[in-house]
């Protein structure tokens, strides 16, 4: 069956969903009607009588009578004008009533003079308030925050209010009922001292910058939806996020995107929230708006209550389901009409990661869920409800054992790695990074091929992508592979395993392969402590270095000055550059002086005349990607590469395809 | 102040956790506490899971509901219509003098509150108050202080409240043979009873009927005369006779009404001290000739020759309570026929054939309803709902609570009957909060029918179930309104919504639903029993069957009368009606309530039909009737109404709320003599605007009064705007004199509050026009010599 059904507006023949209204389907088609009490994010009410329409229906074609266009089903063949005489004219007696009504009121006031409408005769207030009582924000507050507000008494004293007319206590200062107001009477207020709307005080959670641990790497600047959190340059070199407490609102979509845990919220400490976690077997990350408070929830349920989900961080998703957790619900709350605005679309991509994650480590992804509920106070418990069932459809937690406590200290990418990396330790947990390899193009394992074993990288791809742009982590795997095929691996497979461990029983996943080859050096050495004998890319490159063509212009490689990286880039025909050791600690925790020191030494590498910075593995090579990010002012021209990638290197194949690569697969062929 | 939590637990334990009980435990408390204490409300929001706000919300919607203490003693205003137009404006302000309080206020001794309320249904006895649990008809100004000081003494006494009458012991009926033969044993003892009816319709109520009845018991007692009360129970002495209140029958303005059977003797303005009287000549076999109104019996009588009571079949001849009664008389015989020998389609063949067209005012085809919902729940697979709208809140209107209190049982059979149609398994009554008996009665019908096998599962073993429960109201005229007494059913704020869905489809908790008003539901069963032309062989080509109204105003005879349609409006006013008071002219009459109109003499010879009063610039509406004569002013009568909507309105549309403002404004401006010739130019685009564009029926026809005075009455709009009010009623154009008529009797000097009255004994009285405020209370006092004027305009232009 058909669900679309054609009318005709104003002479326009226009389709529209069979269960929409007649103001829709015009505003798809570009025909403005004026209203005052629609809104998207609501179902309509037809309370301003604005949205007045003719319409003729085709079951009763000799009636023509006006109706409100919002709530007026769509009808095959229905006729619709919306700005004939009679239109015009309930639509200036409504308005003339208005006018009068708010004479204060420039919305209206404008509205009215537009359509030819004056007041002379009526009786006008002209101290009267601007409210005209079109429900949006006691509508809104029901449908998406705690119904704090509502109509009070009727008629000509209805008015907007709250119980008892004293300061509501279940109001959660979302603001949503200001954003809403056609008309500015609702006025709310943000000071010194916080938040202010409805005689009651929200103080602002504020974000505060940890400097000794901010890399200055920008996420903050990139989550926050008020563009208020920024990364300063200081005349020394330092780069460091700067987050003017007077003008943050407390959303904390910067703390749930800091990588280092370099910034923290003021009345939401991280370690509360972590702690929090300990005491509920199944998390729902909701902020006030969804109103789960006082309700009664599933068994096991614990709410983990946020200024706004967008501070959810993968730590925090990591931890509500290792920490004896079974599962972890971010309830989304309609973003467009909360004053945190904004901060949930990084959250659902959070949560998305995460899951990818814990899919690769062999946890189920259906362990954590983002949702945004239907409207009402039972849409929130409806979905809460529904991820308890689902929990329990999915069984028992697999891994039994307590994780290590120190393990939730922190927030940020080196816990997050932790976390996994724990996990993936578990006998009971077999990772499988099938999905992951898929969604990526890269080959999986073949019986008797080569087993290239990606080792972290795959797990720092999926929770941190973004923070090395341009460069891709995929492709340095997938650089690897076509560098393998290329000295002579027909039939090379990725295999993702645990995260920065290989634990003996990962060992056993691994096929009969022909031969094991790990990303570098260490990787190779962790292979060999479990007794897996691998030889790491690098060996193959040294090994066949003389055999294959050099590259057409050598270039200059910056490096750490060791002997092996030395003998790597001159036998891959480019030149060192010794620029001294790596100043970058192990894990992603950086410090303001670090930083400067990895500034240091880009700059002494640009001196020396060299493009390119080798890194010995996968870890240091994300580091240095997240140093010399690309695509802000904090970017640099160096650019880190490993040592296969030396195989493939042409400076002017930067960011674009690598015929090199194609020349030496189609060459050895 | 802490109230008492437990008391609140409890009547939350009596009903449903959800949110629906909202209403009925706001009730609950508001009886128990005299307000709603903020404690108990939130406690209330907890345990019904519904957010604080909204609790707020409908607490504040509906009038019931008071958030302050309220008095010991509640002192409700009527301000129906019929009250408005005989007075009740100064009763109202008598009594808040004499309290020294305002409306809505508690006097500082925590004695009294005084409350206006929308009619209370007892138009007949206009003015009305309501002191306590007293009905008091008739009210004059200078009544009011023994009312009060009656009122506050009866509050110490009977604090108990009285019991709610016993469900009687009732034969369980299992198949349709069972109530045959119930109804051959009913009728056999129904044959056999002489019957003492004392009426308790709410004219009588207000009049004092219960006192008379409680009076013949008594007296019967102190004679030993055989009388009986209960229908029931057993075989009759010989010479007995049964004692019963039974509901209005109809002549409400000579009531109380006393009405003997088989002897057809009608007694009227019966008083308690007349009982051994009345009794002393039934023994003796002749009547008590100084009771008897204009006729001596009904048969005859001019109020009842013109009436064909079809939907008052059985109300005013059995007593409310009993179920064997309202069977002896035909009752359940529809249903049993039904159940026994028809079919679901054949009842609604039978609706749809008789021509019945919904009696709540817009006269929609009620079998086409029916069939439309059947069709709506084939779609949408789920059973209807039937509800029976008894939120009679049309002001000037009594016949629905007539109904209800008269003969619960047939509106229960009608319901029956609708649910068997249509496929319905649950229903509910919703019966407007002003009404308790009516709910009373309703609830001990239908507790008698669950113990009769008469409601809840294989209804007389029939395929059919149902059951009924009954919502109070909450005080608010617009849920009258389907959609808004849906929301109100289900504890919300009643307000309306759009219907472009129709309820038949979407109704209550979104179910197609079948609505229908008390009188609609009270015909169905004698269109089943006796056949579609039982209904359709009287009435008008587009309009079948009969119409009740409740008549009332400054006609004669007032009361409850059936007629059918097509007669006319001056046979109903006149004939039946009795013509005007007094010997005083006609000037308009109002039907529709607030969302009819007012016509004029030139229409009374209109047939009384649905589309004729559209046509003639009102409309049916529920089927109040109210008579004005020259001292009625139709712009007040205009701005009574909008002032009446002002505080009706949801406010929920803009073009309702706002207009309403804007007109009685506009209308408060005329009555002043302050308006301007544009201003009816203003009025009337106000009117236009809100007809089309408002959300709902009331805002669509809130202007009527107003647009049908202007257009029939227009001159009466013109002299305003000269100063000058023709009927004497807009108090800035008026002013009281004395007459040279006064024979200088001191009593309206002494009745003055304000002491604008001077005079000596015997000699003319004086008013000064400066102190005066036209209270109206010497004229009240100078009854008997009517040496009060009231003059308006500058001529020696004089009314009375």
């Amino acid at each position: 069956m058909d669900d679309r059904v054609t009318l005709v507006i104003d002479g326009r023949e226009i389709r529209a969903a069979a269960g929409t209204f007649v103001l829709g389907a015009a505003r798809s088609a570009g025909i403005e009607i004026p209203t005052l009490c629609d809104h998207p994010a609501l179902e309509p009410a037809g309370a301003c009588r604005l949205c007045m329409v003719e319409v003729s229906h085709p079951d009763w074609k000799e009636w023509r009578g006006l109706v409100t266009s919002c709530l007026y089903p769509v009808v095959e063949g229905l006729e619709v004008a919306t700005g004939n005489e009679r239109v015009l004219a309930a639509r200036r007696q409504v308005l003339t009533l208005l006018a009068a009504r708010c004479p204060n009121a420039p919305l209206i006031q404008d509205l009215a003079a537009r359509h030819g409408v004056e007041t002379a005769g009526l009786a006008v207030d002209p101290a009267a308030d601007n409210c005209i009582l079109c429900g949006l924000c006691t509508r809104v507050c029901e449908a998406h925050a705690t119904a704090a507000i509502a109509t009070i008494n009727r008629g000509v004293s209805r008015t907007i209010g709250t119980f008892a007319d004293a300061p509501p206590e279940d109001c959660v200062g979302c603001g949503a009922c200001v954003l809403v107001c056609p008309t500015g009477h609702l006025a709310d207020e943000r000071g010194a001292s916080g938040y202010r709307i409805w005689e009651c005080t929200f103080e602002t959670a504020a974000c505060v910058v940890e400097r000794t641990r901010c890399l200055g790497c920008g996420s903050c600047e990139e989550a926050c939806p008020f563009a208020v959190a920024r990364v300063v340059l200081h005349a020394d070199g330092r780069r460091v996020a700067v987050i003017p407490p007077e003008h943050c609102r407390g959303c904390g979509a910067c703390v749930g995107a800091c990588p280092s845990g370099a910034i923290d919220q003021e009345h939401f400490g991280r370690a509360a929230i972590l702690s929090r976690l300990n005491t509920a077997r199944r998390s729902v990350f909701a902020c006030g708006r969804a109103d789960l408070t006082r309700r009664s929830l599933p068994a096991g349920m614990g709410i983990v209550g946020l200024p706004c989900t967008g501070r959810v961080s993968g730590m925090q998703l990591l931890a509500a389901v290792t920490r004896g957790g079974e599962g972890a619900l971010v309830l989304g709350r309609q973003q467009e009409t909360c004053r945190l605005n904004g901060a949930e679309d990084p959250v659902c991509s959070r949560v998305e990661r995460v899951q990818a994650a814990l899919r690769a480590v062999g946890l189920s992804p259906a362990r954590i869920r983002f949702a945004v509920p239907g409207a009402g106070r039972e849409g929130a418990i409806a979905a809460v409800r529904e991820f308890a069932s689902a929990l329990d459809a999915l069984g028992p937690h697999p891994v039994r054992d307590a994780a290590p406590e120190g393990l939730f200290e922190d927030e940020g990418l080196d816990s997050e790695l932790a976390v996994l990396g724990w996990l993936s330790g578990r006998e009971t947990l077999r990772p499988d990074g099938s999905a992951w390899l898929a969604r990526h193009g890269l080959p999986g394992l073949a019986p008797d091929g080569d087993l290239l074993f990606a080792g972290i990288l795959p797990y720092l791809s999926m929770l941190a992508d973004p923070l090395f742009a341009p460069i891709s982590l995929p492709e340095v795997l997938r650089d690897a592979v076509a560098v393998l095929r290329a000295l002579g691996s027909e039939r090379v497979g990725v295999h993702v395993g645990g995260c920065g461990i290989v634990a003996p029983h990962h060992v056993s996943t691994f096929p009969a392969a022909r031969r094991v080859i790990a990303l570098c050096f260490g990787e190779a050495d962790g292979l060999a402590a479990v007794g897996v004998r691998a030889v790491a890319i690098d060996r193959l490159l040294l090994e066949r270095a003389g055999v294959w063509p050099r590259p057409a212009r050598a270039t200059r490689v910056a490096c750490d000055g060791s002997e092996e990286a030395e003998r790597l880039i001159a036998e891959l025909g480019h030149e060192p550059v010794d620029v001294g050791l790596d100043p970058l600690p192990v894990g992603f925790r950086i410090s303001p002086v670090r930083r400067r020191e990895a500034e240091r030494r880009l700059a002494a590498a640009e001196a020396g005349g060299a493009r390119t910075l080798l890194v010995p593995d996968p870890a240091s090579l994300a580091r240095w990607a997240m140093v010399t990010r690309r695509g802000t002012w904090r970017s640099s021209r160096i650019r880190p590469v490993m040592a296969h990638q030396l195989f493939l290197l042409d400076p002017r194949d930067w960011g674009r395809s690598r015929p090199l690569v194609a020349q030496l697969v189609g060459g050895e062929r | 102040m802490c109230p008492d939590l437990a008391k609140v637990e409890a009547i939350l334990g009596r009903y449903p956790r959800d949110e629906s009980s909202l209403v009925m435990v706001l009730q609950d408390i508001q009886e128990e506490f005299r307000y709603l204490p903020g404690e108990a409300l939130q406690r209330v929001a907890t345990i019904l899971d519904i957010p604080r706000a909204r609790v707020f919300s409908v607490s504040t919607f509906y009038r019931v509901f008071s958030r302050e203490p309220q008095g010991r003693v509640l002192v409700q205003v009527c301000k129906g219509t019929t009250c408005h137009v005989r007075g009740g404006e100064q009763i109202e302000r008598e009594i808040c003098r004499e309290l020294g309080a305002a409306v809505g206020s508690t006097t500082p001794d925590g004695q009294f509150t005084i409350r206006t309320v929308n009619c209370v249904g007892a138009c007949a006895m206009a003015p009305v108050v309501v002191a306590g649990d007293r009905y008091h008809g008739e009210v004059r100004a200078s009544r009011v202080h023994r009312i009060l000081r009656d009122a506050a003494r009866a509050r110490e006494a009977a604090d108990a409240g009285t019991p709610a009458r016993r469900v009687p012991d009732v034969p369980n009926l299992s198949s349709p043979g069972d109530l045959f033969a119930f109804h051959a044993r009913a009728t056999a003892v129904a044959a056999e009873t002489a019957r003492v009816r004392v009426c308790g319709g709410p004219g009588c109520l207000a009049a004092g009927s219960r006192a008379v009845r409680d009076a013949i018991e008594d007296a019967a007692a102190a004679e030993n005369l055989p009388l009986r009360t209960d229908f029931g129970g057993g075989p009759h002495r010989p010479g007995e006779r049964l004692l019963e209140l039974t509901g209005c029958q109809g002549l409400c303005q000579q009531g109380p009404l006393v009405h003997l059977a088989p002897e057809d003797l009608l007694y009227t303005r019966v008083r308690p001290r007349d009982a051994s009287e009345i009794l002393r000549g039934l023994a003796a076999g002749r009547a008590v000739e100084r009771l008897l109104g204009e006729t001596c019996g009904r048969a005859g009588h001019p109020f009842y020759a013109g009436q064909l009571p079809l939907a008052l079949s059985t109300c005013g001849a059995v007593d409310p309570d009993s179920l064997e009664e309202y069977v002896a008389s035909g009752g359940f015989l529809a249903l049993a026929g039904a159940l026994a020998r028809g079919s679901p389609a054949g009842v609604l063949a039978a609706v749809e054939a008789s021509g019945l067209r919904g009696r709540g005012g817009a006269g929609f085809p009620t079998g086409r309803k029916w069939r439309s919902a059947l069709h709506a729940a084939a779609d949408s697979g789920h059973a209807p709902y039937v509800l029976c709208n008894g939120d009679e809140g049309d002001p000037g209107a009594f016949m629905d609570r007539a109904i209800m209190e008269g003969s619960p049982f047939q509106v229960l059979e009608g319901m029956l009957l609708g649910a068997y149609a249509v496929g319905a398994r649950e229903g509910w009554l919703y019966v407007r909060a002003e009404y308790p008996l009516a709910v009373q009665r309703l609830e001990h019908a239908v507790a008698t029918c669950r113990q009769a096998g008469l409601l809840g599962e294989r209804i007389l073993g029939g395929p059919l179930s149902l059951d009924l429960r009954i919502s109070r109201g909450g005080g608010a005229f617009v849920c009258g309104e389907s959609t808004a007494l849906m929301r109100s059913i289900e504890g919300k704020a009643g307000e309306p919504r759009a219907k472009y869905t129709r309820s038949v489809e979407r109704g209550l908790y979104d179910r197609p639903t079948v609505l229908n008003n008390v009188e609609t539901w009270a015909l169905i069963p004698g269109i089943v029993r006796h056949g579609p032309q039982w209904l359709s062989s009287h009435g008008t080509a587009r309009s079948k069957g009969t119409k009740a109204f409740s008549l009332s105003g400054q006609v004669r005879r007032t009361g409850l009368v059936e007629v059918p349609m097509g007669t006319t409006l001056r046979e109903l006013i006149f004939g039946v009606g009795g013509g005007m008071r007094d010997g005083r002219r006609f000037k308009a009459v109002q039907t529709g309530g607030p969302s009819g109109g007012c016509l004029p003499e030139s229409m009374l010879d209109r047939p009384i039909d649905f589309e004729e009063l559209v046509a003639a610039g009102s409309m049916m509406g529920s089927g109040g009737m109210i008579v004005m004569d020259e001292r009625t002013c139709m712009v007040d009568v205009a701005r009574y109404f909008v002032d009446f909507l002002l505080e009706e309105s949801c406010g929920k549309c803009g073009p309702c709320r706002l207009g309403l403002s804007q007109l009685s404004y506009l209308l408060g401006r005329v009555t002043r003599g302050e308006a301007r010739a544009a201003d009816f130019g203003r009025i009337e685009e106000i009117g236009a605007g809100m007809m089309t564009n408002s959300l709902c029926g009331l805002g669509k026809s809130a202007p009527n009064p107003v647009l049908s005075t202007l257009r029939y009455f227009r001159k009466e709009y013109e002299e305003h705007l000269q100063g000058r009010c023709p009927a004497g009623v807009c108090r800035a154009l008026i002013r009281y004199e004395i007459s040279a008529d006064c024979p200088g009797c001191l009593r309206c000097i002494e009745a003055c509050p304000n002491g604008a009255i001077t005079g000596e004994v015997k000699v003319q009285h004086v008013i000064d026009p400066a102190k005066c405020d036209k209270c109206g209370i010497c004229q009240a006092i100078c009854d008997k010599y009517d040496a009060v004027r009231i003059v308006s305009g500058e001529g020696p232009w004089t009314t009375a």
